[in-house]
């Protein structure tokens, strides 16, 4: 990371002592947080999917090591990673790598080390909001990004998961940086990095699709001023012609060059399904997500499950369930930035609230290169909703690619808040500090209790805006999907069911609950039920569409009565019916309801 | 001698303010900023308390068993809240029959219990009749001012001898025996539960069936009904004997919306008979959930008759018809 060269050798130095002390401690700080506090957190549906696949894929990894020219035969190929090929493998097969190397190792509970790739995925990408912060805002307004995109409560449930969509933010904002690095000058080695990074995030999730957009349209706009000087300039340009070979002379960055060439390069050799039938399968996989089945979403007290969707949906989940002083203060920060843009003044880098924070800051290449980059980013990632045929049924998950940017501006906002505290205060150097920390713990300690207090329940914490859990619940925002608060009643069937009772399970997968039972979570003398009928405890996540499964409970268990309910911030987000059991004073167990 | 215009005073008084904050804005933006941080933590602090937990639901019960005893209906608002109520006030003060009501024009009061300012819209016209609060709770009891008393309830009365089933085919009645039977369910995709208790019926397998069950409406919430899927080509008849008839029979139908959204299926049809006489026809479409009928019946008020509801469909396809029916 370098600094300006009037700056002395010693002062760079500890100043990148300091970044990189700041990277790693963010890095390890949010990676054992997650760790520490997997433990209560149930598998979510989708993990189990997930978890199944990634042991076939590692049994072809056992051949690979074993057999490798058995490995290579197509259908050694085709019987392992035929499943679950409607999402590439990259993050699976580090899922079982992990299993494989760091269970009974580094992790007691098989399901957080299935769960540790993505978690070192999210830590990074907390870690690397900060560096790219760092260069373009400052150090201070680096770290308050990295904590506001950290402190999103439904980033932090996301970064838990043996799934795809941290990964995929995580590997956005990581192709993005990369990107931003390779446009500086002499910076080739960037553009290859940003390459093969995209091939990654190609083989992480289907959303890389939509990041090249992002990049080519940023590429045209830092070319824009400068075609339109040349074109003033020479009269002979403003014919058509002229405009033309102008144009040509544009300069396209090396990196989305080499995203091109070597992006599917290496999204192929990481992902056997498609060695074989190459066109027909990625027909078939891109035809999977175009046409994706819709699913269920409540939103404000209607279920949705076929278009038209309402385009509102992305803009009010995301005031509902972020926090509202992140977005005042990522909008504070674009706003400074779209104010400097209009006025055209001295070039962001060395603006003076920045060298007011008593930073040397080395900007991008490009004036304001940086903010439209974070801006396109932003609006690549929520674009697809203005559509009101894109499925909403992921709810906040499907656009967590633009949070990342989104906390960068909120660090850009509080950098110029403390940039004009600075300058109110020129000489009073504690002072200034005092203020700066002050506005810092008041930016971040909102964000820090919502997240701490949303755990285990990230998917219904909703913010003071909607009025919290119950006020998102009187308005019929989705309580929760996924099934993964089977792990928040794990405790209750433990104490209350029978040697092997059969539980029915609701939405949780079959190989979610039987993760539960591996980690020791459950009993493991437990036997998950799919249906009602024939079970002895009845699992209830709430959904409004599923209610009906609810209705199901009470004709065949023969009560209404909830035997155990699971709330958070009063509101139930689980309950289990059992059967015999009809309420206070029922002969049926009111000796195992567990101490309120 | 007169004081200066309010113009002047006004005109003073932004002079003032403004050189007061001219030298501060910087202070005071970062300073509201702050406080906006700040004050979204004591919301998010103060929303998170403001829903009872489930020991203060616990401790209402025996105010509301004094309260509602008696049979009084039990309403929550929000209505998000009832799984905590019946959790800590069991069956005994909330039966499924209530819970899973057609409407509540059946019931004489109610109790309401309130939590968060909220009030149950479904008794919006019911006269107040006490309120007293009870920790974070109110407790409203109401009294239905157009009560309309169920003189028969054909739900309470589906079994032998006072109901019988059969399909009407090709001029020939197949009878529908009563017994009991496997106890099934589908997910999310399936059926709703098949009772043990039922009618089963001919041709068709397990769907063909007569018994109470409890199907979900337009709003996704619970109505205890009568399964009556249409026979294939035929008409599912339904004989309730010895009905005491009152001015009207009326009641509900709907398939399980999860099903009937999708508006992709036939009509089906309902028609009532009192005493052999045709009462009146009702047509169900996909899509139009939990919807009413009433037949008058006062030409036979004050009489036993015999009540027959005949269900058909044209195509008899997953037609999951259930419907709910009572005199009045």
């Amino acid at each position: 990371m370098a600094l300006s060269s009037s700056v002395p050798i010693e002062a760079r130095w500890r100043a990148r002592a300091i970044d990189a002390a700041i990277f790693v401690g963010l890095f390890l700080a949010y990676l054992a947080w997650l760790l520490v506090s997997a433990r209560d957190l149930g598998y979510a549906r989708d993990e189990g999917f997930y978890f199944h696949a990634a042991q076939t894929y590692g049994r072809w990894f056992e051949i690979l090591f074993t057999h490798p020219a058995r490995a290579f035969e197509p259908g050694t190929v085709d019987r392992y990673w035929e499943e679950n090929h409607e999402h590439p493998a990259l993050l699976k097969s580090l899922f079982w790598a992990s299993q494989h190397w760091l269970e009974g190792r580094f992790f007691a509970e098989r399901g957080t080390a299935y769960r540790f790739p993505a978690m070192v995925l999210s830590s990074l990408a907390v870690a690397i909001t900060f560096a790219w912060g760092r260069r373009c805002i400052g150090r201070a307004g680096g770290v308050v990004a990295a904590l506001s995109f950290a402190l999103m409560p439904q980033v932090f449930y996301h970064s838990h998961l043996a799934c795809f969509d941290m990964p995929i933010a995580a590997m956005w904002l990581f192709v993005a940086a990369a990107y931003h690095r390779s446009l500086e000058r002499g910076a080739v080695g960037w553009a290859f990095v940003c390459a093969i990074l995209y091939g990654l995030a190609l083989d992480t999730k289907h959303n890389a699709w939509f990041l090249p957009s992002a990049l080519v349209a940023h590429a045209i706009l830092l070319e824009v001023p400068g075609l339109l000087q040349r074109w003033r300039g020479q009269g002979r340009a403003r014919s058509p012609v002229g405009a033309y070979w102008q144009a040509r002379r544009a300069r396209v960055p090396y990196a989305i060059l080499l995203m091109a060439l070597l992006g599917p390069l290496v999204f192929y050799a990481l992902w056997p399904w498609i060695w074989r039938d190459t066109l027909p399968r990625l027909e078939e996989y891109v035809r999977f997500h175009m046409q994706h089945v819709y699913y269920n979403m409540e939103f404000l007290g209607k279920t949705y499950f076929e278009p038209p969707f309402p385009r509102s949906y992305a803009w009010v989940m995301t005031f509902a369930t972020v926090p509202a002083i992140t977005l005042l203060m990522a909008a504070l920060g674009a706003g400074v930035v779209l104010g400097r843009s209009w006025r055209r003044q001295r070039p962001l880098a060395s603006d003076g609230a920045n060298e007011g924070a008593g930073e040397v800051v080395r900007g991008a290449p490009r004036p304001g290169g940086w903010a439209s980059l974070w801006a396109l980013c932003i609006l690549v990632s929520y674009g697809p909703w203005v559509l009101t045929s894109t499925p909403i049924f992921g709810g906040t998950k499907h656009w967590l690619t633009a949070y990342p940017f989104v906390a960068l501006f909120a660090g850009q906002g509080f950098a110029w808040l403390r940039g004009l505290l600075a300058a109110q205060l020129p000489a009073a150097r504690q002072k200034r500090m005092l203020f700066a920390w002050g506005l810092g713990v008041c930016t971040l300690l909102g964000p820090l209790v919502m997240t701490w207090r949303s755990h285990p329940w990230g998917l219904s914490a909703y913010t003071p805006l909607v009025g919290g859990a119950p006020g998102a619940a009187t308005l019929g925002l989705n309580r929760s999907f996924w099934g993964y608060t089977t792990g928040s009643v794990a405790n209750y069937l433990n104490g209350a069911a029978d040697e092997g009772a059969r539980v029915f399970v609701h939405d949780t997968a079959m190989d979610s609950f039987r993760m539960l039972q591996k980690d020791g979570r459950l009993r493991s003398d437990l036997k998950p039920w799919w249906t009602v009928s024939g079970s002895k405890f009845g699992l209830y996540h709430h959904e409004q569409h599923m209610s009906r499964v609810e209705h199901m409970t009470w004709v065949d268990y023969g009560t209404v009565t909830p035997a155990h309910v699971a709330t958070y911030d009063g509101v139930p987000m689980i309950w289990v019916y059992r059967r015999g059991y009809t309420g206070p004073g029922s002969a049926a167990a009111d000796s195992d309801q567990p101490p309120m | 001698m007169p004081g200066p215009s309010f113009s002047v005073l006004f005109r003073a008084v932004g002079r003032w303010s403004f050189s007061r904050v001219q030298g501060r804005w910087r202070y005071l933006l970062a300073l509201g900023v702050a406080l906006l941080g700040l004050l979204e933590l004591a919301l998010h602090v103060y929303f998170s308390q403001s829903a009872p937990s489930l020991a203060e639901w616990q401790a209402i019960r025996p105010v509301a068993v004094d309260l509602a005893g008696g049979g009084a209906l039990i309403v929550v608002a929000p209505a998000w809240e009832e799984p905590n109520a019946r959790f800590a006030l069991g069956d005994e003060l909330m039966p499924l029959s209530h819970v899973a009501r057609p409407d509540v024009t059946g019931f004489e009061r109610a109790l309401e219990i309130s939590v968060l300012g909220q009030a149950a819209p479904e008794l919006e016209h019911w006269r107040l009749g006490a309120e007293q609060r009870a920790g974070r709770f109110a407790l409203r009891t109401w009294i239905n001012p157009h009560l309309e008393p169920v003189r028969y309830d054909f739900l309470a009365h589906l079994a032998p001898p006072a109901a019988e089933v059969r399909v009407l085919r090709k001029g020939r009645q197949e009878s529908c025996p009563y017994g009991t039977g496997k106890v099934s369910n589908g997910d999310l995709h399936g059926h709703p539960t098949f009772p043990r208790q039922r009618f089963a019926c001919p041709g068709g397998g397990e769907w063909s069936l007569v018994g109470l069950t409890v199907v979900e409406d337009e709003q996704y919430r619970p109505r205890q009904c009568i399964w009556a899927h249409p026979a294939s080509r035929g008409t599912l008849q339904l004989r309730f004997d010895e009905v005491p008839i009152g001015s009207k029979i009326r009641g509900y139908g709907a398939l399980p919306y999860f099903f009937e959204r999708d508006s992709h299926g036939t009509p089906i049809e309902l028609s009532v008979t009192v005493g052999g006489e045709d009462v009146g026809t009702w047509q169900h479409m996909d899509g139009e959930g939990w919807k009413p009928f009433e037949f008058s019946t006062a030409r036979f008020a004050g009489t036993t008759q015999v009540v027959e509801f005949n269900v058909r469909s044209k195509r008899a396809v997953r037609r999951e018809f259930c419907f709910q029916a009572s005199v009045r």
